[in-house]
Parts: structure tokens; sequence; C-alpha cells
């Protein structure tokens, strides 16, 4: 029970609004395509089937947030967001 | 290019070694073809005014080559089946392919270069960069033109995917296999006066027809959800009820607003 | 049926609950029910459980308190609180619809399908009562199209209801397609949208409908006859019991059992091969639950906090005791391999995580995991963990996990590719198998 990843999220936890801003994912409509990862290595890696593990950590402003408004502005599917809590 | 081996054995290390040969392979031919051109120009360069023309087809040569590798690898990444293909890593195979497309682009610009300042080779700077504009076969410079810049177009909008180009570099990427048809065609009208580079051409332009039919063909996940969501639910009647006529599967209430997909 | 002598706390003539000290035997390959339970109609059940919620004055103030109160949570295994998730789809809007769920996610379980075909006029008053609560405009029962016993039962309650003059608000039965993932609420949620009938992704948990779209409150069956019996009773009335469903090889009981109950004496007492020996381990809450030794859980009481301190959840009810015979990582194996052809195919961490995992399963059954392959299932069951738009994936890995746990002699036998010499198989009932 302990192998989680730190980057492996668990599903559901309560957000709770505290000003912060997240990297999500609508895993339904992500095909993999993975130019997220390419956009955003600091936050986004892939995993054995090509499809995005999202940092779930509050996104940093700076070179992390950037990152992650590219990945999203370029996701073609539209399957990832920026959460603001 | 690291291939990251640690975790895996069995099966994937057939696979891995089958990639690894293969990239390896397509390096080396790459590599060797390059050195061996350049040093016959360089050698050349000395006294024959036929350097800068062998030069020029051999960095043409080299960019088909090496555009055949890209869009290849391209079609791999987006194959229906490539998740069952575990290594090298996805990371890894896009790392490839973005590199392949930085050394085609510097080897296209190299064959442009070299042709179009050869006064021999009556191509010129107009002629490599409008339609029709080459004394040297109009029709196949053309060919090779018009592939450069749907090439371009694939390429630059996918190295400004998510600042300039935002979501737009897909819909273009996904047409970019018209730039190696139209490559093709230049190449095998203006660069294939020997048997040896016709064959080259026929074979890999084969391979990657193959492979584009099967990426094309095969089904896919959004193929599977379809089928599982044409099963619908459905009303059931129950006879003197007070239930409304509402209709399972259309949206007969609330606001009109869309639905989010 | 009398429950277990060795544990007077039960005492069945003080309990009055929701099946009283009755025991509902139903078939292990569909949900019909065989006996046990008599089923209540309208007079019956006016009798025992009180008058229409919607004649009650005063109800619909208190009713969101008492379920608070008696810290109700959904019984379809989540165990999120009742009255937190009415009050925030009252504090949504009115107009929407309330959801009853009876096509069971867990195949294993059989205590909806009881419910439905015993206590139709329970369930269908929590429904009543919830549209009242959250201020909703129509009621929804959601069935599997393949159940014809619930839906029967269902449907006689409704036109019992009408013909009594009921004052009920308009509630229509929907039949779902036979799937695994059609008891999942977002799936509910986007076929009432006009969508298919397949989960979703939600962003914020606390608004699973579209914007623009009506609420919808969907809870189990459980969950809604329960709040109807805090409607009846009052909170102070109110007895936290749990329904269970204990598979045997041949059949399944639904037994109603209080929170002290231990489920040692649950197994002892409606486990048909108890006499044989103890189990060596039962797979606790649903095919997404987990696999405990029988040493841990024996003592454990089935009450839901006392089961969470110790990690584990009673889920959806779910009690499957694995006979010492039988081998838990081909049981495991089995259940992993349905669930991941059971997936909507729309997330690709499910889609072929689970399958990948499934495929090292039968690789492990089959004494054919090298070292290496096992590292990669642990590796595969890390990444797929948290990834899907439902939780179907991380109940399918969690399973697996427990039981290369507490199965962790059975793997190293498998491990060295030998047969483990199990003599038993197919322990946990799956659909369209054995028909």
């Amino acid at each position: 029970m302990s192998r989680g990843k730190p980057k492996v999220r668990e599903a559901r936890e309560g957000p709770a609004p505290d000003g912060t801003t997240h990297l999500r994912i609508d895993p339904s409509i992500c095909d993999g395509v993975g130019i997220c990862s390419h956009l955003a290595p600091d936050l986004i890696t892939l995993d054995s089937w090509g499809y995005p593990i999202l940092d779930t950590h509050a996104v940093p402003r700076g070179r992390a947030l950037r990152q992650a408004e590219a990945a999203v502005a370029a996701c073609p599917k539209k399957a990832l967001f920026l959460q603001h809590l | 290019m690291s291939h990251e081996t640690a975790g895996t054995a069995g099966v994937s290390h057939t696979r891995t070694v089958v990639w690894g040969a293969g990239l390896v392979a397509a390096v080396t031919v790459s590599a060797v073809l390059t050195s061996w051109f350049i040093g016959a120009a360089v050698s050349a360069i000395v006294g024959d005014r036929m350097a800068p023309w062998i030069l020029g087809r051999a960095a043409g040569l080299t960019s088909y080559l090496l555009l055949v590798a890209l869009v290849f690898l391209g079609l791999l990444l987006s194959h229906p089946r490539r998740a069952r293909w575990r290594r090298p890593s996805s990371a890894t195979r896009i790392r490839v392919h973005v590199t392949l497309s930085v050394f085609t682009f510097v080897f296209v610009a190299l064959h442009i270069f070299v042709l179009a300042t050869d006064k021999y080779a009556n191509v010129g700077w107009w002629g490599s960069f409008v339609p029709m504009g080459a004394g040297y076969r109009p029709l196949a410079v053309t060919l090779g033109v018009i592939g450069l810049y749907a090439g371009l177009a694939a390429g630059l909008t996918a190295a400004l995917a998510g600042r300039i180009a935002q979501r737009v570099w897909w819909p273009i990427h996904k047409v970019a296999i018209v730039s190696l048809i139209l490559v093709w065609l230049h190449g095998v009208l203006a660069g294939a006066d020997t048997a040896v580079l016709l064959g080259v051409y026929v074979v890999t332009g084969i391979a990657v027809a193959a492979l584009a039919i099967s990426r094309y063909t095969a089904r896919t996940t959004q193929d599977a959800v379809a089928e599982l969501a044409a099963d619908r639910a459905s009303e059931h009647p129950v006879h003197g009820s007070p239930a409304r006529d509402l209709t399972i599967g259309r949206s007969g209430r609330g606001s009109n607003r869309k639905q989010r997909r | 049926m009398s429950v277990d002598a060795g544990a007077p706390e039960i005492a069945p003539s003080q309990m009055r609950g929701i099946l009283g000290a009755e025991v509902a035997i139903v078939s292990r390959d569909d949900t019909e029910l065989l006996t046990g339970v008599r089923r209540h109609d309208l007079v019956t059940h006016r009798s025992e459980f009180g008058a229409h919620p919607g004649t009650v004055v005063g109800l619909t103030a208190r009713l969101l308190d008492d379920l608070g109160a008696v810290a109700l949570t959904g019984r379809g295994g989540g165990h999120f609180p009742a009255a937190v998730k009415w009050r925030s789809v009252a504090a949504a809007g009115t107009g929407g619809a309330v959801v009853v769920n009876g096509a069971e996610g867990e195949p294993g379980s059989a205590k909806d399908a009881t419910l439905l075909q015993t206590r139709p006029h329970l369930v269908l008053d929590g429904l009543v009562a919830a549209i009242n609560a959250v201020q909703a405009v129509e009621g929804v029962v959601w069935l599997h199209e393949g159940a014809e016993a619930t839906t029967g039962s269902v449907t006689l309650a409704i036109r019992e209801r009408v013909a009594a003059g009921e004052p009920d608000p308009p509630i229509r039965v929907v039949l779902a397609p036979s799937r695994y993932l059609s008891g999942e609420a977002t799936s509910i949620i986007r076929t009432l949208e006009g969508g298919p009938t397949l989960p979703r992704f939600v962003a914020n948990p606390a608004q699973p409908w579209s914007d623009g779209y009506p609420t919808v409150l969907v809870n189990n069956t459980e969950t809604m006859a329960r709040a109807a019996v805090v409607a009846a009773r009052g909170a102070e009335n109110y007895e936290p019991t749990s329904l269970l469903t204990v598979i045997s090889r041949g059949y399944r009981r639904v037994v109603e059992v209080p929170h002290t109950v231990t489920i040692g004496q649950v197994v002892a007492e409606h486990w048909a091969d108890m006499p044989h020996g103890a189990p060596s381990a039962v797979l606790l809450g649903g095919y997404g639950g987990s696999w405990v030794s029988w040493s841990d859980i024996a003592s454990l009481p089935v009450d839901i906090g006392a089961l969470r301190s110790a990690g584990l959840s009673i889920g959806a009810g779910l009690i499957g005791p694995l006979p010492s015979q039988a081998c838990g990582i081909e049981e495991a194996s089995r259940l992993v391999r349905y669930l991941a052809d059971q997936s909507a195919r729309q997330c690709g961490p499910c889609v072929f995580g689970l399958a990948a995992v499934a495929e090292l399963c039968d690789d492990l059954t089959a004494g054919k995991l090298s070292p290496s392959g096992r590292k990669k299932l642990d590796q595969f069951m890390a990444e797929i963990s948290g990834r899907g738009a439902c939780r179907h994936p991380d109940g399918a890995i969690r399973m697996l996990t427990s039981a290369l746990q507490v199965f962790a002699d059975d793997v190293s036998v498998h491990r060295k590719g030998r047969t483990c010499g199990a003599r038993v198989y197919g322990i946990m009932p799956l659909p369209g198998e054995g028909t």
C-alpha cells in the first residue's frame, strides 16, 4: 500500500480553497498525445502507456506555471486544465 | 539518447534490442552518408566545380531519409496500438521525434543553401522558394518547395505549440505526411537517376505507406468507447404511474445550454 | 432463521431494522431472490414503517439534521456522509432529480436487489423523502436491464402506490445496460443529461452534474432505505445496522446485522463452507475491496469506524470468504481480469493499465512471472492508482494489492513455476458465468 509514487495522485482528495493553482486532467478525454510532457517536463511524466502523470502539488508561480499554461494550451484534446482553488 | 533499460527484462529485452538496433542503424546510415558526402565534397571543392552539386544532392538525400524516419516515428507515436509497445518509453520516442525534426531542418537548410548558391544547378534563391521559379526541372523542384512549406508549417507550429500556435499545431501536424509525399515525388523526379537511389525511394515509400495504413485502420480506444456508448439506457414504462414522458438518450429538460461533451 | 447464538447482542427480537431477523437467500448467478424474506406490499409497509413521508409534518425540516445525527453514509461503497451530499444538492438549487441507484456496482453484492424485491416501498419512501428534502421534482429508479425480478417488484410497487393515491412526485424506472460501470453515479447523471451510460470525469465532486443542468442526487438503494427508516422512526430510534452479502459457493445470503457483530460471527453463521473449516481470508467490501486474512478480520466488528481505523471499508457490504483449499492469487487474478474487461475504455491508465496488470496476473497464476515481471507488476499498479475518471481502476488495484500481501505465500509458490495445489476455483460469482 505504500507503493504510490509521490506523483500519483489520490482521486477526489477534497480540494480546499487556498488560492493555489493545480494542474488537472480529464483522463477520459486524454488520448496520450504526449506533447504536454514535452512542454511541462517539471510537472508531467508519461506512464508506461504514454499517458500523463501529473504533479498534484500546487503549481508554483514562474517557470512551472508557464510550463503548465503551455501544456494546457497545447493539448489538442483539451484534456488538461488549471484549477484555481 | 539514453535507453532506459531499468526494470525491463524477458520479452521487453527483445523489443529494446530491436528498437535500439533500429535507431542505431538509422543514425549510423545517416552519419555514414553525411560524412561520406561531406568528405567527397571537401576533397572535390579543391578542384571540382561539381562539388556544390554533389554536396547539395547529398544533403537532399540525407534530408529525405531523416524525414522518412521523422514521419515513421510520428506515425508510431500516434498509432492506436502504441500503448502496447512500451520500449523505448513514450517520452524517449517523443524526444527522438523532436531531435529528428531538428536534424531534418538542418540538412534541408544545407540542401537549399548549396543548390541555391550553385550557379550550375540553375535553381537560385528564387527557384528555391517560389513555385515554378527554378530553371532546372521546375516541376520537380516545385514539389520540393511546397513540401518544404508543408514541413515547416508542421514543424514550426509544433515548436510553438502552447504558446503562439496554441493547439492549432495538431490538425496541421496531421497533414504533415503531405510534406513527405511531396518530398518523395521531388526526390523520385529530381534525385533518383540511379537504380539504387530509386530503390531507396521505393522501399522507404512503401514502408511509410504501410505504417500509415496500419495507423489509420487500427481500432482506437474511441472506437471501443463508441460501441459501449451505443448501448443506451432505456425508460421502463410503469403502467398507471405518474412518470412523465421523458426520453432517455436525449436531453428533454433543464436548460438548453450546451453539454460538456 | 436465527442469528448466531454465540452473539447475544444481536437479539433478533429487539432489532427491527430493515429486514429484521430475516435472511434472504439469493442465487449466485443473478439477483433473483430465492427465499427468506417476505415482500412488504404497500399495506404491510405502511403498518411497519408508518405514514407516507410526504404527509409527515415537519419531516423535511428535520430529516437533514437526523441524517447527520445518525451519521448515515453512502452504502454503494464510498461511504460519503449522506447529509453532506443532500445539503450540497439542496444548496445548488431546486427542480432536479433524485436517483435510487439499484444497478449494483458490485456483482457479488445482492443487498440492493433484496431490498428492491422485499422492501420496495421503503426504498421509494426514501426516494420521496429525498425529493422533498432537496426540493427536486422527480424520482428515478435506476436498474440493470437484466434484473427482471427487481424491475417487476419496483414497477408493482409504483402501481400499488398510484392505485392507493399516495402523494408521490413523478417516479420513473430507467433500465441501464448490464455493465459494471452502469452503476457509477456519473454514468447515471451523464445518461440523464442525454449522454451515454459511461462514467465521466468530475472536476468538482460537490457538483457532479454539468453546468446549466438540473441537480441530480444519486444514492445507493440501501442508503435510500435507511433514509426512509430515519424519516419514519426518527434519529433517536435508528438502529445502526448494515446489510451484508455473504458469498457461498452455491448461493448468497443477505443479512442485516448490528454494527457490534464481528465479521467472524457473520461468516460463522452464514457461510455454507464453515462446517468444513474457517476460510483462509475474506474479500471485504466488494471486488474493488480488500482481501484480509481470517486471523486479522475475524474479530473486527462490522462497524464502519472500527474498520476504517484498521484501514478497511465495508464498502458495498460484501463478505467473500475464501475456502482454505482455494488459491487467493487465482481468485484475485480472476477478479482483476473481470474488472479489466469491465473498463469503460475511456481512460488510458484503465484501458491499457488494467489489461497489462491482468496479463501479468495470468502469468503469475500460471507460474510464469519472472522477478522482473513482478517488478513490472508493482510499477504498473503504482502508475494506475488514482488516474481514472472514476475509481474503477483504483478498486481493482486496491484488491490486487491486498491479495499480493495477504496471499504472499501463494505468490511465492506460483513464482517457482509450480501449481499451488488449489482444489477449488471460481469462488466469487461473476456475471455471465455459469449460466
